[in-house]
């Protein structure tokens, strides 16, 4: 099995190489059977990569401990579905992973019956091996899948407990299809710039892949938040740590893309601005990894034990210069055809404004995560940039973002009027300002909760305005009733009502984020047996303490009965979880949520009296973001699939090639 | 038994932790919690504090010093004195670690200037005086009306 497994893996280093070097042939000399040729090295290179994976995956279930990555990071006793999710628990299989998906994709965009005849083929497959021969110099040298240990344990060091969590099999796979999906727009991008094809081709081809992309990126980042709060127990779902914010940059930059090519789409305006996006995304993906790999910042997401994340950051580095130095060679190109706007007071005003706002936001992030290093390099100081840093500054940025949202739907393409503006925003001005006042009168005073929540119901009214606009025209003109109007209306267009279904779900993330974050109260007590804590509108009263065994793992249980305003809402039973072979316990929350709030109950410590400590939170409106969160995937599935504007294939209007 | 064993030795030690917890300071005050939050505590401030021997520690530290009738300031004024800035979870707002909070919103505040120039540039004089006449377009009403005459088409033709 050793032998199948690194075999595979130089086979792998081997067929990239000679794939890349084929489309390069190919290209020179335009000749068709070498391209031929290097698409067989892509599907091969698949299929290869499949089998190494499918071997990784065997031996791990199979608790082959004569396999380094097997015994650190399995034991016998693991289910099956945490022996195979180990596969991502250490750095050799989560870059198995991503070369796996990385040649998956390759073979997508070569084999594409869109792409079919396409002299952009070769390029983008070119560009994409280039990624690849990477990951398999990386897989071949430094971290090996299938590397043996001196001697064979009796027994494997098992998975990390905290990492034993539904939310834990899902949540890095999905941020990697968004970090590998990004490959694809960059490659287009590049292969475009290389061809000399300045449209907007590329963008149009890559619209279903970069949105993808963002939803794996949204994905991954609510469900490692969804995992963080019910599992570490420390009563938050962001904590800005340095891996979190990696996975936050480039979907801030991705959603900055996919606003700006809607100009490039409709006035040929931005090119270089949207070539300059989607390398940055990239390039951030890959710091991302080079932050995960490297350990030079704490994080509790670090893998860093090797000089992987040099290798990264040469990777980074070369990726960046080459596309730039592509992009200005090309830069006489993109300024050309270009359009202009029409007036000061437009949607491409607006959606520029949008994008400043969200780049700022990445830099904001940057900034911060780097900070510690530059502080360290220029004098010798090191500095803690935590939570305090990003809460003030990314606050007045995202407000800003939600204003920016709230009236983007409503202002006009090419030009709008005073007399426009003054229509459109009257109704949903008039409204926020009734909210705010009811805000008020509800007794709330801190600055920031009022304005919060006032962006976002101005951000609804615009919203449902437009929508309602849009209904109340259609069903003039077409005489059909309201309901039908609203689903001809929005099947009809796709792209833009499942964008506005996401703003609905930023909004809702957003309602739940400033909730939780400025009207959460939270207390720590210890209680005997029948005693009662009492918290916002809860009595929390403690019956027991108990043991149980799991498997081999032994939990220490509390039990508490839960009322609220004198109501008995429940029974709440926060958990202790002992491993036999890892040191550290884990805490399993106890919780009860509703829409206004989250009891959210953590077993700290207890006493031989039974006598314990709880400690205690109640988090306004959190359930709001994990809901905003599935209407923002709802929005963006609805955007990608199906329609007739999803059917239509972009005509192909570039440099004409022998060879595709 | 090996596992029992070790269940009891850690309950007895949560327990000798917990105890000055409920006894010495209030811990959940709003004055106590805002200085807390501002200290890292050599990474362990996301930690458990009945479990974390560390950030009981400062826990402590923290509640005799406000009893000691200090403010919040003075008292994470010693600790960056004692330990440097990495005392704390966010750089101070003095010298270079100034430059943490404002780098930020000085860049967004030139790439405002940049974008207000840019569009400006880009909004041309003359189109701008044809415009003055022009109705601005609706992409709603515009789409509506294709389809409208995409249905007719599709009934006559």
């Amino acid at each position: 099995m050793h032998n199948i497994g690194v075999l595979t893996i130089y086979l792998g280093l081997a067929i990239s190489i000679y794939s890349f070097i084929a489309f390069i042939v190919g290209v020179i000399k335009q000749d068709q059977k070498w391209v031929n040729s290097g698409k067989n090295g892509v599907l091969t290179l698949f299929l290869l990569t499949s089998l190494t994976i499918v071997l990784l995956l065997y031996v791990l279930a199979t608790s082959q401990f004569q396999f380094k990555y097997v015994s650190m990071y399995t034991s016998s006793d693991l289910p099956i579905v945490y022996k195979l999710s180990a596969l991502w628990a250490g750095n050799a299989g989560s870059l198995l992973l991503w070369t796996f998906l990385l040649t998956m994709y390759t073979t997508m965009v070569a084999f594409s019956n869109k792409m079919k005849g396409n002299p952009m083929v070769p390029y983008i497959s070119t560009i994409m091996l280039g990624n690849a021969i990477f990951f398999y110099f990386i897989l071949a040298t430094t971290t090996r899948p299938f590397e043996l240990n001196d001697f064979i344990p009796s027994e494997g060091n098992g998975l990390n407990p905290m990492l034993q969590d539904p939310g834990m099999i899902i949540h890095p796979i999905t941020l990697y299809l968004g970090y590998v999906g990004l490959a694809v727009p960059f490659a287009f991008a590049i292969a475009a710039l290389i061809l000399k094809n300045v449209d907007s081709f590329w963008i149009r081809m890559t619209r279903r892949w970069t949105l993808l992309a963002w939803l794996f990126l949204t994905l991954g980042n609510l469900l490692g938040g969804y995992w963080a709060y019910l599992e570490l127990g420390w009563g938050g779902y962001w904590a800005w740590d340095p891996v979190e914010n990696a996975s936050f940059m480039p979907w801030l930059t991705v959603t900055a893309f996919l606003h700006s090519v809607m100009i490039q789409e409709r006035k040929g305006m931005l090119k270089v601005w949207n070539l300059s996006l989607i390398i940055l995304s990239y390039a951030l993906t890959l710091f991302g990894t080079f932050l995960v790999r490297s350990g030079v910042l704490t994080s509790v997401h670090a893998f860093g034990d090797t000089n992987l994340g040099t290798y990264f950051l040469i990777f980074m580095g070369i990726a960046v210069i080459f596309a730039m130095y592509v992009m200005m060679s090309r830069y006489h190109l993109l300024k050309k055809d270009s359009d202009h706007f029409e007036s000061f007071f437009s949607k491409e005003s607006s959606f520029l404004i949008n994008n400043l706002i969200l780049v700022c936001a990445a830099f904001a992030v940057f900034w911060g995560t780097i900070f510690p290093l530059i502080s360290e390099a220029v004098r010798g100081t090191k500095v803690t940039v935590g939570v305090p840093f990003f809460n003030t500054v990314m606050s007045p940025i995202l407000l800003s973002l939600l204003f920016i949202l709230a009236i983007c739907p409503l202002i006009a393409w090419q030009k709008s009027t005073i007399k426009n503006l003054q229509k459109n925003f009257l109704i949903p001005a008039l409204l926020t300002i009734i909210v705010a006042i009811l805000l008020f009168i509800m007794g709330i005073r801190t600055i920031y909760p009022i304005i919060g929540f006032t962006l976002v119901a101005f951000m609804l009214f615009t919203h449902i305005s437009e929508i309602f606009r849009g209904v109340k025209a259609r069903s003039s003109v077409t005489l059909e009733n309201y309901p039908i109007a609203l689903i001809r209306l929005i099947s009809k267009n796709r792209r833009r009502y499942g964008g506005y279904t996401v703003h609905f779900g930023i909004a809702l993330i957003a309602i739940g984020i400033i909730g939780s974050q400025n009207f959460s109260v939270e207390s720590m007590k210890t209680v005997a047996i029948g005693e009662k804590i009492n918290i916002a509108d809860f009595e929390i009263t403690y019956e027991n303490l108990a043991q149980k065994s799991e498997g081999l793992n032994d939990i220490i249980f509390a039990e508490l009965k839960v009322q609220k305003n004198g109501k008995h809402v429940g029974y709440i039973q926060p958990e202790k979880i002992f491993y036999s072979n890892w040191q550290q316990p884990s805490t399993e929350v106890g919780m009860i949520s509703s829409w206004q709030e989250d009891l959210y109950i953590v077993i700290s410590a207890w006493e031989r009296d039974l006598r314990a400590t709880f400690v205690v939170r109640v988090n306004p409106l959190v359930k709001w973001i994990w809901t905003g969160g599935v209407v923002v995937v709802i929005g963006t599935l609805f955007a990608i699939w199906g329609g007739r504007q999803n059917q239509v294939i972009p005509r192909y209007r570039g440099t004409v090639r022998k060879v595709t | 038994m090996k596992r029992f064993v070790f269940l009891i030795i850690f309950s007895l030690l949560l327990s000798v932790n917990v105890i000055f917890a409920e006894e010495d300071f209030d811990y959940n005050s709003k004055e106590f919690q805002s200085i807390v939050r501002m200290l890292s505590m050599e990474g362990h401030s996301g930690d458990d504090l009945a479990t974390c021997p560390v950030k009981q520690t400062y826990y402590n530290e923290v509640a005799g010093l406000l009893a000691q009738g200090k403010t919040k300031d003075e008292i994470l004024n010693d600790y960056v004195d004692q330990l440097g800035e990495e005392a704390l979870t966010a750089p101070v707002k003095t010298g270079f670690s100034l430059t943490a909070w404002i780098t930020p919103f000085l860049l967004l505040f030139l790439a405002t200037f940049f974008v207000y120039f840019l569009i400006k540039k880009w909004v041309s004089p003359n189109q701008c005086g044809d415009d003055l006449n022009r109705e601005f377009i609706n992409e709603t009403e515009t789409e509506i009306l294709l389809s409208v005459i995409e249905k007719e088409r599709k009934k006559y033709f």
